[in-house]
């Protein structure tokens, strides 16, 4: 197995130290040989957050070159059609938005890809649930940038105090963290990519990014 | 500071009950329990007894205190209720028209220093209280309380555009003071949580497309074993009632002119026309036979 990655994503770190060879790939020139030398790869772990384009472009290079199967970070992206697109892609992976429960989505085409994120994932130390369909950026990552969407559409229009908008939806409905406060730890800028993704598959106005959301995650 | 020595409570349903179980165990000296006949409000009373019996067992309150707090409670009609009430809160039946056409009524038989506050999850404040005179629509906000009321700390104190300038901070003081988590939040549809939690349902049903047992069960347990929430969406759905949460997905999405973030789903529509509401009908999103 071999991993590549972009330092923006939120498990790199960890990614350089679990044993595995690993290959920055935004450090690098983007399409270049040398990460090519990790011979007789079993699964390509990518973990690069690029946009659209990129991804595909990244995608196709490791199909043409290397003939592996490929597992991918498709959080941001339309997994459905990616699987449909490139077949070497026989697993998908959901790492960048964070889990308060350490837990993220995975699916797999078969047994043995699930057996190979399983043991990436052990090394990780992280927890993972098979599911069936990803869908456009899959379940958690979709449904919590929804409600974190809303929340900033409440603090666009002043409607409260933003530690009171995260207090109440902590008292008011048990979640785990105010949507404010989750934001952050997820990192906007996923959120509005993912939002735009959903936006571009559906042309559904439903996923049209909150102003001050979008501003914020351009001042980062 | 102020002083909510007599409370007044109209409608003795469950969050009605639940509210004045509340303020019967603060240091307010008389609750009312208003509803339109003895039968209901003689009702209530009989499961706030329960609530403070099973209290009792679980010791989290002596006999002492229930005789106490039982003590405090007063059944009331509309025509009974003593005009020199400190605060009246609304908590019946989400209808425009006759919350309206009530606080019209209160206005007439209480005294000018009554404060008047609404539990509604979905109406505007400001609507509400239309038909009142001017000086008593500054003595007018919301108390968004959260089932069951006597145990959720979250309070949602609603500013109207007319609430007077100190009234909301008072309240939130006063609950402040008395082991809840007042929030402050101004008078917009849904508020804060009935608002921002659309999402989790609306996004969920967005997801499922059509209706598939296996898909409801996948997205609840990703939610739950992913996100942390404690319910799934499609369990929660049930356990409030699919009729209620389409009724209030309605009513947001409506106030914010049918804004597309908040447009219900055919599933909700098609499961409340064939009679399954979740837990209270059997049969909902999951099936309870």
């Amino acid at each position: 197995m071999c991993i590549l990655a972009t330092s923006d994503h939120p498990w790199f770190e960890t990614l350089k130290h679990i044993g595995l060879p690993f290959y920055d790939l935004k450090a690098n020139e983007f399409f270049e040989q040398r990460w090519s030398h990790y011979e007789n790869f079993d699964y390509i772990f990518d973990f690069t957050i690029l946009n659209t384009t990129q991804k595909k472009l990244l995608l196709q290079k490791i199909t043409k070159e290397f003939k592996c199967p490929i597992i991918s970070d498709l959080s941001l992206h339309w997994v459905d059609a990616h699987i449909e697109e490139f077949p070497l892609l026989s697993g998908a992976i959901a790492g960048v938005f964070y889990s308060p429960r350490n837990t993220h989505e995975v699916w797999a085409k078969d047994t043995n890809t699930y057996q190979a994120i399983l043991d990436v994932f052990t090394k990780l130390k992280k927890e993972c649930v098979r599911v069936t369909s990803p869908g456009i950026g899959f379940t958690y990552p979709r449904t919590i940038s929804m409600i974190i969407n809303e929340a900033y559409f409440a603090l666009e229009e002043n409607l409260a105090h933003p530690q009171d908008l995260d207090e109440a939806m902590k008292l008011g409905v048990n979640y785990p963290l105010g949507p404010l406060d989750w934001s952050q730890k997820i990192g906007l800028k996923h959120i509005v990519t993912l939002l735009d993704e959903l936006f571009n598959v559906t042309k559904n106005p439903r996923y049209a990014a909150s102003p001050l959301l979008r501003i914020k995650a351009l001042k980062g | 500071m102020i002083s909510l020595k007599k409370v007044a409570i109209i409608g003795a349903g469950t969050m009605g009950q639940g509210i004045a179980q509340w303020f019967a165990e603060q240091d307010a000296s008389e609750v009312f329990l208003v509803d339109q006949s003895e039968t209901f409000t003689e009702k209530a009373r009989d499961q706030l007894i329960k609530v403070w019996d099973k209290l009792i067992e679980k010791k989290k309150i002596n006999s002492s205190d229930k005789e106490k707090f039982l003590k405090k409670i007063k059944l009331a009609t509309n025509s009974t209720l003593p005009k020199d009430v400190d605060l009246v809160i609304e908590a019946i039946i989400e209808n425009l028209e006759i919350k309206q056409q009530l606080f019209s009524d209160l206005e007439t038989k209480l005294g000018a220093s009554t404060v008047f506050a609404t539990n509604t999850s979905s109406f505007s404040v400001a609507a509400i209280a239309k038909n009142l005179s001017e000086a008593r629509k500054k003595q007018f906000l919301g108390l968004h309380f959260f089932n069951p009321a006597s145990l959720m700390k979250l309070v949602e104190v609603i500013v109207g555009p007319e609430t007077g300038h100190d009234l909301a901070q008072e309240f939130v003081d006063y609950f402040k003071q008395r082991s809840k988590n007042p929030v402050l939040c101004k008078d917009s549809p849904g508020f804060i949580v009935n608002r921002v939690a659309r999402g989790y349902y609306g996004e969920s049903l967005q997801i499922l497309k059509n209706y598939d047992q296996d898909k409801i069960k996948e997205i609840d347990l990703i939610l739950k074993e992913v996100g942390g929430f404690k319910m799934g969406p499609f369990e929660l759905m049930d356990l409030i009632g699919i009729d209620i949460n389409l009724s209030v997905t309605e009513s947001v999405w409506n106030q914010f002119y049918q804004a597309p973030r908040f447009t219900p789903h055919q599933i909700q529509r098609q499961l409340v026309n064939a009679g399954k509401f979740g837990k209270k009908t059997k049969k909902g999103f999951y099936s309870y036979e």
